[in-house]
């Protein structure tokens, strides 16, 4: 047993937080539209270890958006190729320090 | 620092929870059948905000999710391409969202946010990043080379927990099935994920099916984007 930290247990006995995890915030979120590409300053992630993935919302030959981060930006990139089109797509931004 | 709520740390003073953003709670775990294509359909529980899917590799074949499927405005069916080899597998799979799942408990923690808003409940069972890892894969430049485009990562825990490959891609690639007269067959190729070992998965380039005739020189890679972000999670 951690002689510090936040052991948290659910109704069943599982512990569902332990003083080791990294549980992930989502600090932010937005469906971006098929075809548009676009950008957001979080100015508060600076220095701050963050995780960022795209999932598209449709299927059959689409394309979902790419992410990445730079500095404290956060862009997205509609993406098509031959016979697939853009599709609306889910970005996520997490911290995890 | 806020001035308020609760601010939580590990023993690595990594933040756990805090009074300002979200945690993901998981809203279903399932499993199912998985074989060549991409019309594979996994019955998520129903919702309408985006979720965040995650799945295990399989250890014969690669997989990799492709998107959602949405009937009304709600998020219902999350679609696995398949390997072009494959027979059936089975796979396994969770989801999450970023709101509370559970009515109030009556025991345990609940943190709200200025706004009120809960962004931690106890009863949830919540998104744990178990590693994250970065890198590059090129797509393969044609048919002869999907084979060779693997990388193979060392993670805590292959077996039992669940991965998310960032971002989707797709690269199609002809050949030449008869020389004369000429017959041509384009494979559109995906990355995806297979189990090596316990404590290795491979993400590589899989051909999902056998398509139709676009000729001797139908190469196509822009649909893939090198830089790939894998994350490792736990889900209780």
């Amino acid at each position: 047993m951690a002689d510090y930290g936040l052991k948290i247990f659910d109704s069943s006995g599982t512990a569902v937080l332990d003083t080791t995890d990294k549980i992930a915030r989502l600090r932010y979120s937005v469906v971006a539209t098929a075809g548009n590409s676009s950008s957001t300053v979080l100015s508060d992630i600076s220095g701050k270890t963050t995780v960022e993935f795209a999932f598209g919302l449709a299927t059959g030959w689409k394309i979902p958006h790419s992410v990445s981060r730079s500095g404290t930006t956060i862009s997205w990139t509609a993406r098509t190729m031959d016979l697939h089109t853009s599709c609306d797509t889910f970005i996520l931004v997490f911290l995890y320090d | 620092m806020s001035d308020y709520g609760l601010l939580l740390k590990n023993n690595s003073g990594q933040v756990q929870i805090d009074s300002t953003y979200k945690n993901f709670a998981k809203t279903g775990t399932g499993s199912g059948s998985i074989t060549a294509g991409e019309s594979n359909s996994l019955a998520l529980t129903s919702i309408t905000d985006p979720p965040l899917f995650v799945f295990k590799p399989d250890s014969s074949y690669f997989s990799q999710f492709q998107g959602f499927t949405k009937s009304g405005s709600n998020y219902t069916h999350a679609i696995m391409e398949g390997e072009y080899s494959a027979g059936n597998y089975t796979l396994y799979w969770g989801q999450f969202q970023g709101s509370v799942v559970n009515s109030d408990p009556t025991y345990g923690l609940i943190v709200y946010n200025s706004a009120g808003d809960k962004v931690f409940h106890s009863d949830d069972k919540y998104f744990v990043i178990v590693g994250v890892y970065s890198g590059t894969l090129t797509a393969p430049a044609n048919y002869g080379e999907i084979a060779t485009k693997y990388t193979d990562i060392t993670v805590s825990d292959a077996t039992n927990n669940y991965f998310i490959q960032s971002v989707y891609c797709r690269s199609i690639h002809s050949i030449q099935l008869q020389p004369s007269p000429p017959v041509y067959s384009v494979w559109p190729t995906g990355r995806g994920l297979k189990k090596i070992s316990s404590t290795v998965v491979r993400l590589g380039a899989f051909v999902v099916y056998s398509g139709g005739n676009y000729g001797a020189n139908y190469q196509k890679t822009d649909g893939w984007v090198s830089a790939y972000t894998l994350i490792e999670v736990k889900v209780l």
